[in-house]
């Protein structure tokens, strides 16, 4: 009896500690889940694996830096129609998305495959050019086969390449300038509590504004955590009373 | 007064020679001369020097440091070396990891690849052997062909054929014999040989089979011809054995068992044979390499786990070119160990040089003696 | 594993348990690399063993006594058994590759079997296979604690610390993969559902 207990409790324990910390698992970015309207045709093609879609833990495209052990084909050469047309109303020269944007835009440009997967879950499965799984972008309604490219369907989710309606990437952080544009804050301004960050990459100690920032500028990561399913929109902090917005400009 | 600036003169001095220190190319370095075996044995291997790839040749002058330049392009060097080759004053290492095969020229200080292009694209680049005309053949154990390049890169012809006794499964090692213009090369997942001419490349013969008896292979790896007369040396690696043959895949004799004592093999992989017909043998468990005679007789083993010269990390493909230098692929180390055989024809050619060796009395004689 | 302990000669008096825990594993795997045709491809030991399947990792129990072992090149040299993959008389060489991720590497190389390397690429970011050899970061965002469960791991790992403990901290083949098991990739958990993953990343 006492061992029943026992192995009950630790079982309970188990199962809070995974299911609290299970933030990608069940969200818009679980890929395997059959409640999301894009997601894989058959979960059991990846095993039911979530991470499977963006990394895998050998065999990665190792032409593609933009994110570790990146587990997809991805068109480097895409160009996107930057904001403001090259330059913010501040003054700022907006460049192409980094890598690290590009690594997010590889699913939601409406151009790169969002089915494409390097290495499949199991033995063999390799494929340096990305095998194309079944895919579905409706639910299940209909069926995008194997071996065709699914690309986001219109909608609000597919960012495009047009990204002159979207918040600058790929534009330098001029918060630290003597008359910071759009009234930016500086660099070493702490984050607010509940700013979700993992690593401090500025030298600033704490969590700052500056680790948000790639290469000194502004990407999708700066804002957004593909992993963070608790928020609706993967955002980094709930934008409750635009506490996001107000964490850099300083309105 | 002059003391003052005596002192700045040293300052200045001081300071110059830590920023030439700092990002100058590597130049050679005095080292101990490593050999083996140590006096008053004859000595028999010699340790010349070790490749890495770009960065042998180039560095940053002194000049860019003071300045603060930054490293203008990554030098481009080995990341996980397999198969080597050597001919013609180049080093030909195949880097599994990069997928292509670098042309190291030592000489004329600079690195050429092979295997890059669109044509003739490498996967997994394991055996090399290079011919007198200068053309490349390099095994890819995925793409299951033997690719032929010139030494500049230019795709040439694939061997191996699609279906059939032909078909490689996964091509390892390979080994040229130009008397009788053959290639050899070791399939993996076929437990064979296969032989192709080198005139047309057709596939000519094969010889083994999986099994434990004489002449059968259990997951052979690597292959050397005996330039003397033909013979072919195969390294069945999870038999933990070599196996002579003749040129036409006569079963000759073998030698070796699993064991991790000198004379037995443990992750037996390279293989290569000089010009008086000994075989040297690369052994990743035991991080030396074994040296016997023709008849399987332990002559030496030289190296231990270390990342100094004369010690490997992971050893894989080995190589002896036509004047008794053995090249170590000294993979997890990333580079390329060149040693040379002192043999009768290189005493007679460096008479001054082998006269050194045997004078030669070690700083710290017992520090440098092997355990 | 009381085997380990015994010489080559003394396999050959141990009985064979049939369906051995280990035993079981290897040989539906693929690196059961003895047996063909319903026989074993035995190295060293007469007759067929199960045992067999064991020598090509375990190599540093075979039997060393050896006969009559000179080098004809240097008659004075002390011969003694070789210590294998990065260990000395005194144990391993490096502290942050264990001499059990040295034996995955051996056979790993491209030719043998599958490639497997690791490393940064120029920019930091993790390419080519998952970090390995590096401490466990345990205080780090999405990493979780020492004493976070590990349900239903091959090898009595409970806990996180587990798989980490013998190796001074750090990651290594061994931690993510169990050679021994039927699990497929050698796994120490089925991945379903990227369960294996979730086990450290707490995402």
């Amino acid at each position: 009896m006492k061992r029943l207990v026992l192995s009950g409790i630790i079982a309970a324990v188990g199962i809070m500690t995974t299911s609290s910390l299970a933030l990608i698992d069940g969200s818009k970015h679980d890929l395997s889940d059959p409640n999301n309207k894009i997601r894989a045709a058959n979960p059991a093609d990846v095993n039911n694996e979530i991470c499977a879609f963006c990394h895998t833990p050998h065999g990665s495209n190792t032409d593609f830096v933009g994110a570790p052990l990146w587990n997809k084909a991805i068109d480097t050469t895409v160009t996107y129609q930057v904001y403001g047309g090259g330059q913010t109303t501040g003054g700022t020269t907006v460049d192409q998305p980094g890598d690290v944007s590009r690594a997010c835009l590889s699913c939601h440009d409406g151009v790169n495959a969002i089915n494409s997967i390097i290495n499949l879950p199991g033995s063999g499965g390799w494929s340096s050019t990305g095998n194309l799984i079944a895919f579905t972008t409706d639910g299940g309604a209909t069926t995008i086969p194997a071996g065709t490219a699914a690309t986001m369907p219109p909608g609000i989710t597919q960012i495009g390449t047009d990204l002159r309606n979207d918040h600058p990437v790929g534009v330098m952080y001029r918060g630290d300038d003597a008359n910071p544009p759009a009234s930016l804050v500086p660099t070493n301004t702490a984050l607010p509590a509940g700013f979700v960050i993992a690593g401090d990459r500025d030298g600033n100690p704490g969590p700052t504004v500056g680790d948000l920032l790639r290469g000194g500028k502004v990407e999708c990561v700066s804002c957004h955590d593909p992993h963070l399913g608790e928020n609706p929109t993967f955002l980094r902090l709930p934008n409750d009373n635009s506490a996001l917005c107000l964490t850099c400009h300083a309105k | 007064m002059s003391r003052k600036i005596i002192g700045k003169v040293l300052v200045l001095f001081v300071i110059g020679i830590f920023i030439y220190s700092c990002g100058g190319a590597k130049k050679p370095q005095k080292i101990e001369k490593v050999f083996w075996p140590l006096p008053p044995e004859e000595p028999r291997i010699l340790y010349l020097g070790s490749y890495h790839g770009e960065s042998d040749f180039k560095g940053r002058s002194a000049l860019d440091v003071l300045l603060g330049e930054p490293e203008r392009e990554i030098p481009k060097n080995l990341i996980k070396p397999y198969g080597v080759a050597a001919r013609f004053g180049r080093i030909l290492a195949g880097d599994t990891v990069a997928a292509v095969v670098f042309v190291i020229d030592p000489k004329g200080k600079k690195v050429s690849f092979i295997g890059d292009k669109a044509m003739g694209k490498l996967r997994i680049p394991v055996g090399i052997d290079i011919d007198k005309e200068g053309k490349v053949y390099v095994a890819d154990a995925r793409n299951q062909r033997v690719f032929v390049y010139d030494l500049k890169g230019k795709f040439k012809t694939a061997i191996g054929e699609p279906e059939g006794p032909g078909k490689l499964e996964r091509p390892a090692g390979i080994a040229i014999n130009e008397k009788n213009q053959r290639l050899y090369v070791v399939d993996v997942m076929d437990h064979r040989v296969k032989v192709y001419s080198l005139v047309d490349g057709k596939f000519l013969f094969a010889f083994g089979k999986r099994g434990r008896n004489p002449g059968e292979f259990n997951f052979p790896t690597n292959i050397a011809v005996d330039r003397r007369n033909g013979n072919v040396a195969v390294v069945d690696t999870m038999n933990f054995r070599v196996q002579i043959f003749n040129q036409d895949g006569k079963f000759l004799r073998t030698f070796g068992k699993l064991g991790i004592v000198p004379g037995t093999f443990a992750r037996p992989k390279g293989i290569g044979i000089d010009s008086e017909g000994h075989i040297y043998v690369a052994d990743a468990a035991f991080n030396n390499v074994q040296i016997f005679d023709d008849k399987g007789n332990l002559l030496l083993w030289i190296g231990k786990f270390g990342f100094g010269p004369g010690e490997f990390n992971l050893p894989a493909g080995l190589y002896v070119d036509r004047a008794d230098r053995i090249y170590v692929a000294d993979s997890m180390n990333k580079r390329v160990q060149v040693f040379q055989y002192l043999s009768e024809a290189w005493k007679k050619k460096y008479p001054e040089k082998y006269r050194e060796l045997k004078l030669y009395k070690p700083s710290n004689l017992k520090k440098t003696q092997e355990k | 594993m009381t085997a380990y302990l015994y010489a080559a000669e003394d396999f050959v008096s141990l009985p064979v348990e049939e369906g051995g825990e280990y035993e079981k594993g290897i040989r539906a795997t693929k690196h059961n690399l003895a047996e063909y045709k319903g026989k074993f491809l035995n190295p060293n030991i007469a007759g067929e063993y199960n045992l067999a399947l064991c020598m090509w990792c375990h190599t540093q129990n075979i039997d060393v006594t050896f006969v009559d072992v000179e080098y004809k090149w240097d008659p004075e040299k002390e011969v003694d058994k070789f210590p294998v993959y990065g260990q000395t008389k005194k144990g391993p060489v490096l502290k942050s590759v264990a001499p059990s991720s040295m034996v995955c590497l051996s056979c790993h190389d491209g030719a043998n079997a599958p490639n497997i390397t690791f490393g940064k690429s120029s920019t930091g970011t993790s390419v080519h296979s998952h970090p390995v050899f590096v401490i466990y970061r345990k205080d780090r965002k999405y990493l979780r604690p020492y004493n976070s469960p590990l349900i239903g791991w091959e090898g009595k790992k409970h806990f996180v610390y587990d798989l980490i403990k013998d190796y001074n901290g750090r990651l290594q083949c061994a931690s993510c993969h169990d050679p021994h098991t039927t699990n497929p990739l050698f796994l120490r958990s089925k991945n379903r559902g990227s369960k294996l993953c979730t086990g450290c990343h707490a995402l």
